[in-house]
């Protein structure tokens, strides 16, 4: 004898649902791979700030910084992390590749200065950020963190974590290669 | 009058959350029921109002300022969308990315309801038992 439909169509019932969940399932953990942290910064003007540099603990406002692609890494003298990134950074600076601006993020002075004499200053202008406030108008979540402006002040890429040669030669690179050809 | 003097104490302490000093009553409830709303991006399902990270005091300190600056519940909801993504929000917005994930209690009550329409029918349904299909079927025969 056969189940009439209706009774059949209740026994696949978990079936079709165990379909629809692995799909969405599928879809969101796919989806969660590409956008670690999904970031409307980009493409937008660095936000306006006004702080002291580290170093000649003199003023500095966003406007300090437009008129050349910058690199804006934030970093701190408690973040393991930055070293790993320290040597591509003053490879950059060395070969003038880039202007490198530092955020000092929440950092003590006295300890950031130490680390910049022990380990070299790859930053241009060091920016003092001791309460988090142009980093959290960044959406920064820790250090390290990298973005790129463009000569308008505009965030053209951003790098959650570590700066590598790879991402650099990737995501940051090629922005000013087309800005040397427009030129 | 010891009554009044406990009740105006701590009417007292709780103006100021965080030690920041709100201008009215209104503000500072708005502080808090913002603060209870975001996620702290560094941390595993812990608000913002819960959280000790450094970087949720500094979210914290900048919801203050942005309440002071006179911004709205939904302008403070969108600076910090835009700058730490969809995450920082326990209650999903509804995008074409999150539709099924809103839509999907609507469907469940829809398959609820056939479900048990479908089991009322068949319990108002005529049960037949072996005696009636047999008559059914001496009926049929003399037919």
């Amino acid at each position: 004898m056969r189940a009439n439909p209706k009774t059949r169509l209740l026994l696949v019932t978990p079936l079709i649902g165990f379909v629809i969940l692995v799909f969405f399932l599928a879809i969101g953990f796919g989806l969660a791979k590409h956008q670690v942290h999904p970031s409307a910064v980009l493409n937008e003007p660095f936000p306006e700030f006004s702080s002291m540099t580290l170093l000649s603990e003199k003023p500095i406002t966003n406007d300090d910084l437009v008129g050349t692609f910058r690199l804006v890494n934030v970093w701190a003298s408690w973040c393991t992390a930055c070293v790993a990134e320290h040597d591509l950074l003053l490879e950059l600076a060395s070969s003038e590749a880039i202007s490198i601006i530092g955020v000092n993020y929440r950092d003590n002075a006295d300890d950031a200065k130490t680390w910049l004499y022990e380990r070299g200053n790859p930053y241009e202008i060091v920016i003092v950020d001791s309460q988090g406030e142009l980093c959290v108008d960044l959406g920064v979540y820790g250090a390290p963190e990298t973005f790129l402006l463009d000569p308008e002040g505009t965030i053209r890429a951003k790098q959650v974590g570590v700066l590598t040669r790879a991402v650099w030669i990737k995501e940051f690179q090629p922005w000013l290669a087309t800005r040397a050809e427009q030129n | 009058m010891l009554i009044i003097a406990l009740i105006t104490f701590t009417f007292a302490m709780t103006e100021s959350i965080d030690g920041f000093i709100f201008a009215t009553e209104s503000e500072r409830q708005r502080y808090g029921r913002l603060i209870e709303e975001f996620r702290c991006p560094q941390c595993v399902n812990t608000n913002l109002a819960g959280s000790d990270a450094p970087i949720a005091s500094d979210i914290r300190r900048k919801v203050f300022s942005l309440i002071r600056d006179g911004k709205s519940d939904r302008e403070i909801r969108t600076y910090l969308r835009e700058r730490y993504g969809d995450f920082i929000l326990f209650k999903p917005r509804f995008t074409p990315a999150t539709w099924a994930l809103w839509g999907s209690p609507l469907v469940l009550l829809l398959l609820a309801t056939w479900f048990l329409l479908g089991i009322r029918e068949k319990r108002n349904a005529i049960v037949l038992d072996i005696n009636d299909v047999q008559r059914i079927q001496e009926i049929c025969r003399k037919v």
